[in-house]
């Protein structure tokens, strides 16, 4: 649906998996490569943008960081260098982390993106693989052989 | 195990094992922020940790990891073996702190890694961060690709012969500072580059001895696009010690040739442009006109040199 606001700003408004609606500004949006295309193709002008794969509470995470980064400018980067830290820090556990992941792949927002992986592959860093386990739930599914055979080539490579 | 790709809200609310149901492609992309020695390390997690390192596209190797520059050397090489051949890589990224011991061999092997890299077709991203403290010869051939020289470099203050072939220069400012930044710079050669919007192309430098500049263009390239060479740039030289200059090819726009001091050796071969629409206009007043002016201005600036070769094509004894 468009509606247009006071400052003439074009309103969009989207539709999360279980139905919840959002009214964004279409410029913030537009952040999305996918609802950029969407918009272009002309798929908005029937009502909602439909968003089959994000819930609610994530989409609304997402447009928050839409907002943030649409309204600064680049001499706002240390600020917005700040606010994205806060922003992960917010969601931080792993299993927030990957819906955003997921919701930023879908919806093909590049820095948000960039910013979640980012702070996934830090968690990994400096770790042992079973503290990476127990840090993501993962199950050791080796054989105890294969287990000694990573084990050992992973020993050389690290010498 | 069965992927979900279709999204956030196909996750159960349990938090088992989240980062496992991701899809391939952004485990990838997350490892890809990663150095390859922390992804190998993680390779020991799981089955399927094992797995998405051997299909993982990017590489981040840097020999801080392995301060002793034999053991890099032996992890890049058991990486590019072990890993599935058939995916491609998209990222290479190899980062060389410390010295080279033996620079011929080290430059042997990061041209052997970048070729297993360039092989499937694919790579877009290739980042080499190598220290070159002792480069004195620099050559690349790049095919029309972008080069992206940095203004300034480590390897500058010994580099004393450079040869760029077929390849694009994007940057006009950088150009002029990298090549005047080259305090040791002798020998420099730029052989059918294309010069994308420069306005001028500036080669000043105290120390160099000899210049060639290959120009070409060809309207229809085999590279599928125009190739202009220097056809719309101003070349200005300003070298003092230069001993020998050549210019070969197509006119320039413009030339300002100033400061040549200890010019010897001159030799200016131009060429006709090579195109069949122009056999016409090639020798018509208006162009001819323009290379007789271009013509006689670089001439009098070369009055110094002691040995003068001009083959211009359409040279008329006035």
């Amino acid at each position: 649906m468009s509606i247009t606001t006071e400052n003439n700003e074009k309103m969009i408004t989207l539709m999360s998996s279980d139905g919840e609606e959002f009214v964004v500004e279409e410029a913030v949006a537009a952040q999305s490569q996918t609802i950029k295309h969407l918009i272009e193709d002309g798929c908005s002008t029937e009502g909602s943008i439909p968003l089959p794969n994000v819930t609610g509470r994530v989409l609304s995470e997402v447009i928050q960081y839409c907002k943030k980064h649409s309204s600064s400018d680049d001499k706002e980067e240390k600020e917005l260098e700040a606010w994205d830290a806060e922003f992960v820090k917010a969601a931080d556990d792993h299993v927030a982390l990957t819906d955003l992941m997921m919701a930023a792949n879908f919806l093909d927002i590049k820095g948000l993106l960039d910013l979640v992986a980012q702070t996934l592959a830090n968690m990994i860093t400096g770790k042992s693989p079973e503290e990476v386990r127990r840090m993501w739930n993962i199950k050791n599914d080796f054989t105890p052989e294969e287990a000694e055979k990573v084990r050992k080539e992973n020993q050389w490579a690290f010498e | 195990m069965q992927e979900k790709t279709n999204g956030a809200s196909s996750f159960g609310d349990d938090g088992e094992d989240r980062i496992n149901k991701l899809p391939e492609h952004i485990i990838h992309f997350i490892f890809s922020f990663l150095e390859t020695i922390d992804v190998t390390g993680a390779r020991a997690v799981s089955r399927r940790w094992r797995s998405l390192w051997s299909t993982i596209p990017y590489f981040n190797f840097d020999d801080c990891m392995h301060p002793q520059s034999s053991r890099f050397r032996d992890f890049v090489n058991w990486v590019l073996i072990s890993r599935d051949a058939s995916v491609s890589i998209q990222k290479l990224r190899l980062t060389k702190y410390y010295y080279l011991s033996d620079l011929k061999d080290d430059a042997e092997w990061f041209y052997s890694w970048v070729n297993v890299a360039a092989r499937g077709g694919n790579l877009k991203e290739l980042d080499l961060s190598i220290r070159l403290e002792s480069l004195v010869a620099l050559k690349l051939q790049m095919w029309m690709e972008v080069l992206e020289l940095p203004a300034t470099a480590g390897f500058q203050r010994t580099l004393k012969s450079l040869e760029l072939e077929t390849l694009t220069l994007t940057d006009e400012k950088a150009t002029k500072s990298f090549i005047s930044g080259c305090h040791r710079l002798e020998y420099l050669s730029l052989n059918g580059c294309v010069f994308r919007d420069f306005k001028v192309l500036q080669v000043y430098n105290p120390n160099l001895k000899s210049l060639t500049l290959h120009n070409y263009y060809e309207e229809d390239s085999a590279f599928g696009c125009s190739h202009i060479g220097l056809r719309e740039s101003k070349v200005e030289v300003n070298c003092p010690n230069l001993v020998s200059f050549t210019f070969q090819g197509p006119s320039a726009l413009e030339f300002s040739i100033t400061n040549l001091l200890s010019l010897e050796n001159a030799y200016f071969l131009w060429e006709a442009v090579s195109s069949e629409d122009d056999e016409d206009s090639v020798g018509s007043e208006g162009d001819d006109e323009y290379n007789k002016n271009t013509f006689y201005q670089v001439l009098c600036e070369l009055q110094n040199a002691k040995v003068l070769g001009l083959f211009p094509y359409f040279v008329t004894v006035q």
